[in-house]
């Protein structure tokens, strides 16, 4: 074996907003930390994050405390989350937010000098600590630039394709160097999976070419098991013209700050179907949404919020039901605008600057539209639609520990499941990398300090650098792997979307199949120095997997339930309320799917979601 | 739109040269969707660096036309008519065809002495700032690493001025520094660091950074030249020099010398 | 492919190569006109033409004696006037100071032009615009250099240009002066009305050349307090500008000079373009007026 092995106590892998802080912990432990990120540093998917992080500060509105965050969180979840990690979450997450500021972030000001928080779909108080509408690259900088005077060794531009076992545990990775193109070896104690999402599997995403599910993959592969993966979720707003930008993601910032959405006959739709749950809590009339915007009261009682920030699953779901009705705008979308706010609260302070303070709202939006879109979004409705942003389904883990049921693997941030449920709330997930990438690198610290190196397994090393070669010049090979992914991703919006259909998902199982059976003939041109048909083709096993487990569940779930809605049972269903749904790799190497009871909550949570009902 | 000819360099540290693809252009397309069409139907080893595609990131940067930019942030209806020229950033050695090796910028970041805050205004580990205290702070905070000011930078890239004896850190971590050295809480002194390891007097703030920043940083008004003044107050005012040595006599200051840290020797453990 | 991989895999660009296709030299050259242009008649004005900084009586000599000013104006280049046997903005009334030596020529702006022209040297804005059109250093963003060596600012002798704080102290002095002078012009010497002599009484007044002169301090003025010196100087320094001990925070009256002056340095460039132009024109005005060429116009 001649690839070079690094030794490390912890090996974290992924270097967004997760791993980095789980990195960050495990070397404030004292343990040796290995950093694998398959970019450069500090480009991984959470500078994307736009909102905020949702914790319970209670600064803009001192009501806001972490039980109520916690119910929040809950019902948002449809009350399929894990409720030990929703309470650690809503309990943890202020902590974790000001520890940021001490490590240098520099937050959005209250009045008063303390961190800002600002209102997000779901949320019942403002509760979004943030910056401008950049919060996720504060964040990932903050982490970095602490991170890196920890003496925590980074591998850039590094991607691991398989976990190596030794028995049940994991004890180490192998991967590759995206520059030559030669294999590494990773020997770790404990590993951290914090690879992010799946979004790549489909064609309308949000996300990078990263986010190929292989954190998912690779802990399913080592025998892992996999939660919730029918949901997944789409951001009602993506963009939708010009067609090389579908997808970018338009913050749900424009609708906290006063976005109307309305269909191609110029109606404000969302105020013709609020969900029971959330009918107290959401304004029937523009006036009071629009005094909820600017924070001020509706006839001497706190104005509820405007229908638009009703929770992701539900907005988005509203949009399709207008586009496939007919309403659409031209390219697809419905409209978003701020005209109308902007000229109500014209009114009430007189000689306001419209477009000066759309700009100083947003001003990411504003550039991303004019320089993407050749849209002034001061004088022009955006067109946007439903685009994958986030998969709450995971890696299932222990609530308190973050491992997975394999010893020593442990997972945190998009990669675990569990937190979210049915469907996450906006600016959940930055507080999530926070609070579980801090416990999964504690508890992988602890792990690495309680056991020895295992030994490292010199069949799956070669068996893997095997396969991983098979591709480049493949004497049988006629695929090109560009052209399986995006038929892949095709497969996947059109059959396993939105609206689901059993026949539909049936049918994607065949055509996964078929997609299978032509990955064993891609083949690559080239050599293996920094090749992206190459990269591509091994990420392809990761999105294939992860799609088959995305389409098993959501089979599975015969139910509508958070981001699943599925045509054939619309409603939901007691039964399905009570458990989530697990795939595993069986004996045989086939996907196993199973029901796994949701257990019990305690009393003292029960309370709480009852007192904030 | 039509036909357009990309003319790309392509090859590695031993040597390349510009090849011809021709793409096909529709409404609204970004260069880096054409490297991406001709990627997937014409060189799937064709070698560049992207992540977010909505300026965000600051991974896909390149020169087209020989001006450093995004790829991801060039539409193609704003280049003029006729073959759009697109190579590696020059500052920085090759990898692969528009890849470069920006290790060294990371190399840099690693010198400077990480944010350290004044203690808690509060027990609860709080403190109080204004919101017009951290404008300033944030308007550095807003890069995304892009390097493209380290790119254009003549005295990186003409000069390469990246090893000892005499480094220049360059636009990217003036901007760092300056974020660390003007926000309210830092209690650290950067200015020996700036002055001797970073030498901040190689900028002769020709401001090519500040043209081609993505995120419209006022990266010499803002950062760099604010910090030459830090400079001068503490290094070359007699005025100012003359206040010290009395304050000293009087004991009314302390000086403390920090060591200087060295750039680190570039890794090879990836051989 | 022109230019060669070097081993390290870095490819340099030789002098003046460059993949852009839009017109990168054009600024350089602009600036090259219009620096040159100025340094030249700064240059003869200094040398060549002696007295003519204000309008007098006989405007054919300048120097006659008797030769009473009939107009309020002083042409900058002049401001403020220390040396001058008979005008009224003089501040000694001799002809030369005693200490110059007999044989080289004086003109009273040798004396002061020096502080302006420091301080526009050593500005950050005019460095980079003679660094980049002079010195080509680089000539235009991502064009090759013609040098390979650089020293930058790091060393001797462009060391010196630290010691561009101390000009704008003398610059904020020349503000007051040049204020005082633009102010002195709605001052007007009432004229005999046959002779046109001054009768030694003063009345408000509006020339065409009061109004030049304002603007002309105004732009001036614009430059002179949007210096990025002048910035550092009233607040920039500072971390905080308000940073409270468990206290209110309140923006305090520096960071409000602050946030004013970087307004001002916003636009550094074009009020260093626009001032320097005034101050040129305001002095031919003047000079053309004194000399009688041209006719100043009363507009009050």
């Amino acid at each position: 074996m001649d690839y070079p092995i690094y030794e490390h106590d912890v090996l974290v892998i992924g270097a967004g907003g997760a791993g980095l802080r789980a990195a960050i912990e495990a070397s404030a432990m004292g343990c040796r930390v290995g950093l694998v990120c398959k970019s450069l540093l500090g480009k991984a998917h959470t500078v994307m994050a736009e909102g905020g992080i949702a914790a319970a500060l209670g600064n803009v509105d001192a009501r806001d405390n972490w039980e109520v965050h916690f119910a929040d969180t809950m019902r948002g979840g449809q009350y399929l989350n894990n409720w030990r990690m929703a309470e650690i979450h809503a309990k943890e997450a202020p902590e974790r937010v000001r520890e940021l500021e001490a490590w240098g972030a520099v937050f959005d000001r209250t009045k008063d000098g303390r961190i800002l928080q600002r209102h997000f779909g779901g949320h019942k108080y403002p509760r979004l600590a943030h910056v401008g509408d950049r919060t996720g690259l504060e964040m990932i900088r903050t982490l970095q630039d602490h991170g890196i005077h920890q003496g925590i060794d980074v591998h850039m531009e590094c991607t691991i394709i398989r976990l190596l076992k030794d028995g049940d545990r994991v004890v180490g990775a192998f991967g590759y160097y995206r520059e030559r193109g030669q294999f590494v070896v990773f020997h770790a104690k404990a590993i951290v999976l914090a690879t992010g999402g799946i979004g790549k599997a489909y064609k309308i995403t949000s996300n990078s070419w990263e986010y190929t599910g292989d954190g998912h993959a690779l802990a399913y592969e080592a025998g892992a098991e996999l939660v919730d993966m029918e949901f997944v979720q789409f951001h009602p707003t993506g963009m939708v013209w010009p067609p090389s930008v579908r997808g970018i993601l338009v913050t749900e910032g424009v609708r906290g700050e006063g976005g109307v959405l309305r269909n191609a006959l110029g109606k404000r739709f969302m105020f013709d179907d609020i969900p029971e749950a959330y009918r107290n809590s959401t304004a029937d009339n523009e006036e009071e949404g629009f005094l909820y915007v600017i924070g001020e009261k509706y006839q001497g009682r706190d104005a509820r919020r405007p229908p638009e920030l009703l929770t992701r699953d539900h907005v988005a779901r509203c949009i399709v039901r207008e586009i496939r009705e007919g309403r659409g705008s031209p390219h697809g979308g419905v409209f978003l605008e701020l005209q109308t706010f902007c000229d109500w609260l014209e009114r009430r302070r007189p000689g306001l600057n419209k477009a000066e303070y759309i700009k100083k709202k947003l001003p990411s939006m504003y550039h991303q539209f004019k320089q993407l879109g050749g849209i002034d979004i001061t004088k022009q409705p955006m067109e946007v639609g439903p685009t994958v942003h986030y998969i709450m389904g995971g890696v299932r883990v222990d609530g308190d520990t973050q491992m997975s049921t394999v010893p020593g693997l442990f997972a945190a941030g998009e990669v675990a499941g569990g937190l979210h449920g049915a469907n996450r709330l906006g600016g959940n997930s930055l507080s999530d990398l926070l609070v579980f990438g801090k416990r999964a690198g504690e508890y992988a610290a602890r792990f690495a300090k309680e056991h020895a190196a295992g030994q490292l397994p010199r069949d799956q090393i070669e068996e893997t650098a095997r396969w991983a070669l098979s591709f480049i010049d493949h004497p049988q090979g006629d695929e090109n792997p560009f052209q399986v992914q995006y038929d892949l991703q095709e497969t996947m919006q059109n059959l396993v979307g939105i609206v689901r259909r059993e026949e539909d998902m049936l049918r994607a199982l065949e055509a996964l199949e078929r997609l299978r059976e032509r990955y064993r003939r891609v083949r690559v041109v080239g050599n293996r120095e920094y090749n992206p048909g190459w990269h591509t083709a091994m990420d392809l096993r990761n999105l294939l997997i992860v799609a088959e487990a995305i389409t098993r569940s959501a089979l599975e779930r015969r139910e509508s339930r958070g981001a699943q809605f599925r045509e054939d049972y619309p409603n939901k269903s007691e039964e399905f309320g009570k458990v989530n749904i697990v795939v595993c790799k069986g004996p045989d190497g086939s996907m196993r799917v199973r029901r796994e009871p949701i257990p019990e909550m305690p009393d003292y949570l029960k309370r709480v979601i009852e007192q904030n009902k | 739109m039509g036909k357009t000819i990309f003319r790309i360099w392509r090859g590695d540290k031993t040597g390349g040269q510009f090849r011809e693809y021709q793409a096909e252009v529709s409404e609204g397309m970004v260069v880096l969707d054409v490297v991406h069409q001709i990627q997937a139907t014409q060189a799937p080893d064709l070698a560049c660096r992207w992540n977010c595609k909505a300026g965000k990131c600051g991974s896909c940067s390149a020169e087209i036309n020989g001006q450093p930019r995004l790829m991801c942030m060039t539409r193609m209806d704003s280049l003029p008519p006729g073959p759009v020229t697109l190579e590696p950033m020059r500052a920085f050695p090759i990898i692969k065809d528009l890849v470069t090796d920006v290790s060294w910028n990371y190399r840099i970041n690693k010198l400077i002495p990480p944010f350290k805050p004044r203690p808690p205004d509060f027990p609860d580990g709080t403190w109080r700032l204004a919101q017009e205290e951290v404008d300033r702070v944030q308007e550095f905070r807003k890069c995304i690493e892009c390097f493209l000011c380290q790119n254009v930078c003549h005295v990186l890239r003409d000069h390469q001025m990246k090893e000892p004896p005499e480094i220049f850190g360059g636009p990217r971590f003036m901007i760092r520094v300056a974020a660390l050295e003007m926000h309210p809480l830092d209690t650290v002194d950067r200015l020996p660091l700036l002055k001797d390891v970073l030498n901040i007097g190689l900028c002769n703030i020709t401001k090519c950074c500040t043209e081609v920043c993505p995120e419209e940083i006022h990266i010499t008004d803002n950062g760099i030249i604010p910090l030459k003044e830090r400079v001068v107050d503490a290094y070359y005012d007699p005025l100012l020099w003359l206040a010290r040595k009395v304050g000293n006599l009087l004991g009314l200051r302390k000086n403390k010398k920090i060591p200087l840290p060295t750039l680190q020797k570039n890794p090879t453990s990836e051989a | 492919m022109s230019a060669v991989a070097t081993p390290s895999g870095i490819l340099r660009r030789r002098y003046g190569e460059t993949m852009r296709r839009d017109a990168w030299w054009l600024g350089p050259a602009l600036t090259v006109v219009g620096l040159t242009a100025f340094v030249l008649y700064a240059t003869f004005i200094v040398l060549a033409v002696p007295g003519y900084f204000e309008i007098r009586l006989n405007k054919q000599d300048f120097f006659a004696p008797n030769n009473p000013a009939v107009a309020p104006y002083l042409a900058p280049f002049h401001a403020p006037l220390l040396f001058d046997e008979q005008s009224p903005h003089a501040w000694f009334q001799q002809a030369r100071p005693s200490w110059w030596p007999t044989w080289l020529p004086f003109n009273a702006a040798l004396l002061i032009l020096i502080f302006p022209a420091g301080f526009r040297f050593t500005c950050y804005y005019y460095r980079k615009a003679y660094y980049r059109a002079f010195w080509q250093d680089p000539p235009a963003c991502a064009v090759g250099e013609p040098r390979t060596s650089y020293w930058g600012e790091n060393h001797w002798p462009l060391l010196i240009q630290n010691v561009h704080r101390y000009f704008l102290y003398a610059a904020i002095v020349f503000l007051v002066f040049l204020w005082h002078d633009a102010l002195l012009a709605f001052r007007w010497p009432v004229l005999d009305q046959n002779t046109g002599v001054p009768t030694g009484s003063y009345t408000f007044g509006i020339g065409l050349g009061t109004i030049i002169m304002l603007i002309n301090v105004y732009l001036l003025t614009s430059y002179t307090l949007g210096c990025h010196s002048f910035r550092h100087l009233i607040g920039g320094r500072k971390n905080c500008f308000s940073c409270p001990v468990n206290g209110m925070l309140k923006p305090t009256v520096s960071y409000r000079l602050w946030r004013f002056s970087t307004h001002l340095n916003e636009r550094h460039q074009l009020w260093a373009w626009l001032s320097l132009f005034s101050v040129g024109f305001t002095d031919l005005y003047i000079r053309l007026c004194a000399a009688g060429i041209w006719h100043d116009l009363r507009i009050w």
